[in-house]
């Protein structure tokens, strides 16, 4: 169920124009690794979730392609293969938490990013709009609120109309309505074309936004494809009859089982998606096993997720 | 290089401690000499002390004086500038905005040279108001004789700023790096000329350390009688030479500004 670089998805085929690759990048802080032999090709187009339970090397992984951290070990390309140190002018970045000069405006801190970015300032007021602080461009930054301060990051990540954009826990500690606020420009982003490397331990949010993702832990690759690919949607069944090795063979003819566990008499496992407790019960019947207990649950992707990352 | 300046300018410009720091400046520079003019003193003295603010000496005494507000006043200022950048972490910012860590380095000496050359004009403004209004025939040379000093002020600014800008970048964090910048000047490289290399090696060399060569660039206007003073009874100058102090301030200043690169270059931001 892994789908490691060597196999590209159809999508990948089609528009395989990589925007970043990351050639076995390690990092280490002392005895710690924090990044562990990372490869990665993002391409064109993508919104590419980099999933992770906390320090698991998402933020060490984008400080390094970003070039604020110097890594180990491997190297990276950006673009067209040249990881020239402009890049980031060509590149809109949320790392951790917004930084901003406290004591100037919305408008003042916009204008001292589009002038890093030799970019023009027509765009500052219509990103304040839509990431609606319009109302507050001339507040200082210190005067803001946590959702705006994250909100003001977007749009200073938005300037100068990047052709790649970074985001790192876009929506840490936002509250409901800030994170569905959040979310829904990242989606307008996305629809534009602009290609996206979004870094979250948010399993829903990455579903709900990416196309593709990579999970990783302790710094390591565990897995990565399209969402749908490496996070799909199974069904976990309980079952007990009086044939449970005969049953589960008749049902690994026809189904894709995975995870199979016994506790006493009971066994568990998943099952694709397509199956039904109704067949279940018709292909028991015809062979004469009697269920005495069955119960089928969709396994969410929290429960994917923590598996993926256990057992590695 | 304007693009540069600029960006700096556009930081500071709306900063409270630059904004303090320069109004401050500006107005104890005059008002300094104008004290020191109102001070009664007895007959004698004061016609000594009246040639302080005639055309040349003028400049060595407001130049004296600048040297103590360079110091204090243009040197935290730079040291401001880069601590500003860490507590903020608009640092990290600017450089994921796209600023290399060469250009961060670059604006900051940049603006600061900026700095120091509107200083040094206004150093030569205010000279040339008190020379004016002081001296009995002005030549054209007391302007010509003078330039001498007005480079070396100027070295001086540009010095005390690029050692707070290192002291900044290597202690990041604001008051530390602040008692450090005053600590080293005042008594850690005075504490290691006198209470340690003059017992070892006690000849001019002790003189070679990079904030006494910086402040010996424009020396106490007495200087000369206290070399007189001291000079016979040590075989030697308490002060370094003109000559001396440009040479020893600049290789200084150079290491310090291969420190500021070489440091950024190294580090994790």
């Amino acid at each position: 169920m892994y789908l490691f670089d060597s196999q590209l998805s159809l999508d990948q085929i089609r528009n395989t124009m990589p925007v970043l690759q990351i050639n076995g990048i390690t990092k280490k802080y002392g005895r710690i690794t924090a990044v562990n032999d990372l490869h990665l090709t993002i391409n064109k187009g993508e919104i590419f979730g980099l999933l992770g339970p906390n320090g698991s090397g998402k933020t060490t992984t984008l400080g390094i392609v970003l070039g604020l951290i110097k890594a180990n070990s491997g190297s990276y390309n950006w673009f067209d293969g040249s990881s020239n140190n402009n890049q980031n002018t060509k590149i809109g970045t949320i790392l951790e938490t917004p930084n901003f000069y406290p004591y100037m405006t919305a408008i003042e801190n916009l204008e001292l990013i589009a002038h890093i970015k030799k970019a023009g300032r027509e765009n500052i007021e219509p990103t304040l709009e839509l990431v609606d602080l319009i109302h507050r461009k001339n507040s200082r930054f210190h005067t803001y609120s946590l959702g705006m301060k994250q909100r003001l990051a977007l749009a200073g990540a938005l300037i100068g109309n990047p052709e790649f954009l970074i985001l790192d826990e876009p929506t840490n500690g936002l509250d409901p309505q800030g994170i569905s606020e959040v979310r829904e420009i990242i989606q307008k982003i996305a629809h534009s074309g602009t290609t996206i490397l979004m870094a979250s331990h948010i399993l829903d949010e990455v579903e709900k936004v990416c196309s593709h993702v990579a999970i990783i832990k302790k710094g390591k690759l565990l897995a990565t494809g399209e969402v749908g690919s490496i996070l799909s949607d199974q069904i976990q069944v309980e079952l007990i009859s009086d044939n449970n090795g005969k049953l589960l063979d008749l049902l690994d003819n026809r189904y894709e089982i995975s995870g199979l566990n016994k506790s006493g008499e009971k066994i568990v496992f998943n099952i694709d998606a397509n199956f039904s407790s109704g067949e279940l019960n018709k292909l028991a019947f015809e062979n004469g096993i009697t269920i005495s207990h069955l119960l089928t649950k969709k396994t969410s992707l929290e429960q994917e997720f923590l598996e993926i990352t256990k057992n590695k | 290089m304007g693009h540069l300046i600029k960006l700096e300018w556009l930081k500071m410009k709306n900063y409270t401690a630059f904004r303090v720091l320069s109004f401050l400046f500006v107005l104890t520079f005059p008002l300094l000499l104008i004290a020191g003019k109102r001070i009664q003193a007895p007959q004698q003295a004061q016609t000594f002390i009246d040639s302080f603010y005639s055309f040349p000496t003028v400049f060595e005494i407001l130049g004296y004086v600048g040297n103590w507000l360079a110091f204090f006043f243009l040197g935290f200022m730079a040291l401001l500038s880069v601590t500003n950048d860490y507590t903020n972490k608009t640092l990290r910012q600017n450089m994921l905005t796209g600023l290399s860590r060469k250009e961060f380095i670059l604006s900051k000496l940049y603006f600061v040279a900026a700095v120091c050359g509107f200083v040094t004009l206004y150093y030569i403004l205010i000279g040339s108001v008190f020379g004016f209004f002081n001296t009995p025939k002005i030549y054209l040379s007391d302007f010509t004789d003078s330039l001498a000093i007005f480079g070396k002020f100027y070295l001086m600014c540009f010095g005390y700023c690029v050692f707070g800008l290192l002291i900044g970048l290597i202690i990041k964090k604001t008051g530390l790096a602040l008692f450090i910048y005053l600590a080293y000047t005042m008594f850690i490289e005075p504490g290691i000329r006198w209470g340690f290399h003059s017992r070892v090696i006690n000849n001019s060399t002790m003189h070679y350390y990079p904030l006494n060569a910086i402040e010996d660039l424009i020396p106490n206007p007495l200087k000369d009688k206290a070399d007189a003073f001291q000079g016979n009874f040590e075989g030697m100058t308490i002060f370094l030479s003109s000559t001396e102090a440009i040479l020893v301030a600049t290789i200084y200043i150079a290491l310090f500004i291969f420190l500021l690169f070489f440091v950024i270059n190294k580090r994790d931001l």
